[in-house]
């Protein structure tokens, strides 16, 4: 018994800090290796580069905790990117245009929730098939061309407050307002509830399924907001970038500390696995190693991290 | 069972600190030059996409003849990726290099790394493609080949060889696009010369190979003869020399078209497609590489014109010289 309490506290340990303690090996290792890593404007483009995928990871990690999951996210976040861009272009109203985004991101959440809901798909497959129905509205609005004019939008993509970036101090503020709201808000509870056990959390009276459409539409939201970031970072709407974020997405939220098994995870977890994955991207990239290494490595990164999400809690399951 | 994961996880950390300690060790030496001195002029150039057959042609060019002016230069790939070009061009500055280039991925896309160049008051290159807002930044120098002069070139050769009021057919990409305006203008303007050439008809076959044969085969039907079929581009006019030759009725028919690509070359040396222009990725490198080197030499980067390479003719006669 006390063995058993005793391994529990360590991996519970484990999923607190070990990824800031990984976090704080990289960092050290990488000061040490490339003189230029440490570079305030180094670590601010890290920053900057993990902005879009980070504020995606925040829906991704309710969804993930919740036992479902996003496919859709990154083709979603290009359709939000692009709709917004036309929109901007023709109207020229910047609040128009961010609304716009943020809507399509949470219509294509709300319609992943009720497929999954109502019809009882697995979120696996509603959310791949939303993918490609995404994918398919966007070369069809966009002719497969970038859409340009969008010079009002400058500001949120280009400038900085004080010496951080924009798109960064959004993503701040995303992770705290979803980390708010996973530890101190009714849906929070709800959340680690259906995903720790849902047969018990509909048994203790939460309405599962409206719970599940607004998690995903929630995080719809978020994907929409971060189309409108990538835009504006892009300067145009572009159908052809954002494809495959939310496997990025995912992998900063299993390396920071989430369970693919469901109940466990943080936002701010999901912040650090973020940036490790930045980190390592952007300490390969100064060590002038051909990007397709960083893909390689970002592979076995969520492998790795999968096994050691398995058997930290494998070993709870256990008993 | 927990020690084994805990153990996993230190091994994990170990053998990553490993392998960028080991290659590290390997690069100190080189990592000196890594962060730029005084005396080490550093290059950096984000290529467009390695698997695109003319970028990838440039980049080594661009390399070879940059290091053959003993000149530094670092050499990445975005791998068709804004994102991920601009997130190069970022790492460029972080590396003190003293120019940062590219072949800009996107009009608007690349904003974002010209203004990381303008930010840190960093020349940036751009070669092949422009960026909207670079005439703002005087240290912007663009090295490249103007649409506007392979329509030129197209337009000359027709001058000077089709008979007397010779009948042509025109095949073009979208016309809303900036490469056909300029190479439609190049040509129509150096045809202006012969009133008597005539253009029997304009098509947009999207640049695309399939679209040029069967507009081709459409053509044949709608029309008695004609004595041309030029294109905007090399892909089109592959297509048509395609449809002409089923159809036996190649002959006496100029197949024209744009880019040099190997593919035409093959057509022309095997007397399918007349003539091609093609974009000296070459002699654009020499270029570029000239302009990193009036930068080393102190020249005033914000003083440097942007440079137009001209294209080259390729017939019958001199395919060989570029076949390899």
């Amino acid at each position: 018994m006390k063995n058993r309490a005793k391994d529990l506290n360590l991996a519970m340990l484990y999923r607190k800090y070990g990824i800031i303690l990984i976090l704080l090996i990289l960092f050290i290792a990488s000061a040490c290796i490339n003189q230029n890593f440490l570079k305030i404007q180094n670590l601010i483009n890290i920053l900057k580069q993990i902005s879009v995928v980070t504020i995606i990871a925040c829906g991704q990690t309710m969804l993930i905790v919740s036992g479902m999951i996003d496919l859709s996210a990154g083709m979603v976040c290009t359709t939000s990117a692009c709709f917004s861009a036309g929109v901007l272009a023709s109207t020229g109203n910047v609040p128009l245009a961010i609304i716009v985004g943020i809507l399509i991101g949470m219509t294509a959440g709300w319609v992943n929730g009720f497929l999954i809901t109502h019809y009882k798909l697995q979120a696996f497959i509603a959310t791949l098939a939303m993918t490609n129905v995404a994918k398919g509205i966007v070369q069809i609005y966009t002719d497969g061309k970038a859409i340009s004019g969008v010079e009002k939008i400058r500001f949120l993509g280009q400038g900085s407050i004080g010496i951080i970036p924009v798109p960064v101090i959004i993503m701040l503020l995303a992770v705290v307002a979803i980390s708010f709201i996973m530890k101190y808000t009714t849906l929070g509870v709800n959340i680690y509830a259906i995903g720790g056990n849902e047969k018990a959390a509909i048994a203790s009276g939460i309405n599962v399924n409206r719970k599940k459409r607004i998690i995903f539409t929630l995080s719809g939201a978020l994907v929409g907001l971060a189309g409108v970031v990538l835009m504006s970072r892009l300067m145009s709407g572009q159908p052809s970038v954002g494809e495959g974020y939310e496997f990025d997405a995912i992998t900063a939220v299993i390396v920071g500390g989430t369970s693919f098994l469901g109940g466990i995870g943080t936002v701010t977890g999901a912040l650090v696995g973020s940036i490790i994955v930045g980190l390592i991207n952007n300490i390969l990239n100064l060590l002038h190693i051909p990007n397709q290494y960083q893909l390689i490595v970002k592979g076995v990164l969520i492998a790795v991290a999968v096994i050691i999400d398995i058997k930290t809690k494998g070993d709870k399951r256990s008993e | 069972m927990c020690k084994k994961g805990l153990t996993i996880l230190l091994t994990l950390c170990l053998s990553i600190l490993a392998l960028t300690g080991c290659s590290g060790t390997g690069q100190s030496s080189s990592g000196s030059s890594d962060n730029n001195s005084e005396d080490d002029f550093l290059v950096g150039f984000s290529n467009n996409s390695d698997t695109y057959d003319y970028c990838a042609k440039f980049r080594s060019y661009l390399k070879e003849e940059t290091e053959a002016l003993g000149i530094k230069i670092i050499v990445t790939d975005a791998a068709g990726d804004t994102n991920v070009q601009n997130g190069q061009i970022d790492d460029f500055i972080v590396q003190n290099t003293n120019v940062v280039s590219a072949i800009s991925n996107d009009l608007d896309g690349s904003v974002p790394a010209l203004e990381a160049a303008r930010a840190a008051d960093i020349p940036f290159v751009s070669f092949l493609t422009t960026i909207t807002g670079a005439e703002d930044y005087d240290k912007f120098i663009y090295v490249g080949s103007r649409n506007y002069d392979a329509g030129v070139v197209q337009g000359e050769y027709l001058v000077e060889n089709l008979p007397e009021n010779a009948e042509i057919i025109y095949f073009t990409g979208p016309p809303n696009d900036q490469q056909y305006i300029d190479r439609k203008a190049g040509l129509m303007d150096t045809l202006s010369s012969r009133s008597d050439i005539k253009i029997l008809a304009e098509y947009n076959v999207e640049n695309q190979k399939d679209l040029g044969m069967s507009t081709t085969e459409d053509c044949m039907q709608a029309f008695e003869s004609f004595d041309a079929i030029v294109c905007q581009n090399d892909d089109s006019a592959l297509g048509a020399a395609e449809a002409l030759k089923s159809a036996g009725r190649l002959d006496g028919v100029s197949v024209i078209g744009i880019d040099g690509s190997d593919q035409a070359l093959e057509s022309i040396k095997a007397g399918e497609m007349t003539m091609t222009v093609l974009q000296n990725a070459k002699e654009q490198a020499k270029a570029g590489a000239e302009v990193f080197r009036r930068i080393r030499d102190g020249e005033d980067p914000s003083a440097i014109e942007d440079v137009y390479v001209p294209f080259t003719e390729v017939t019958n006669k001199n395919v060989a010289e570029f076949l390899k």
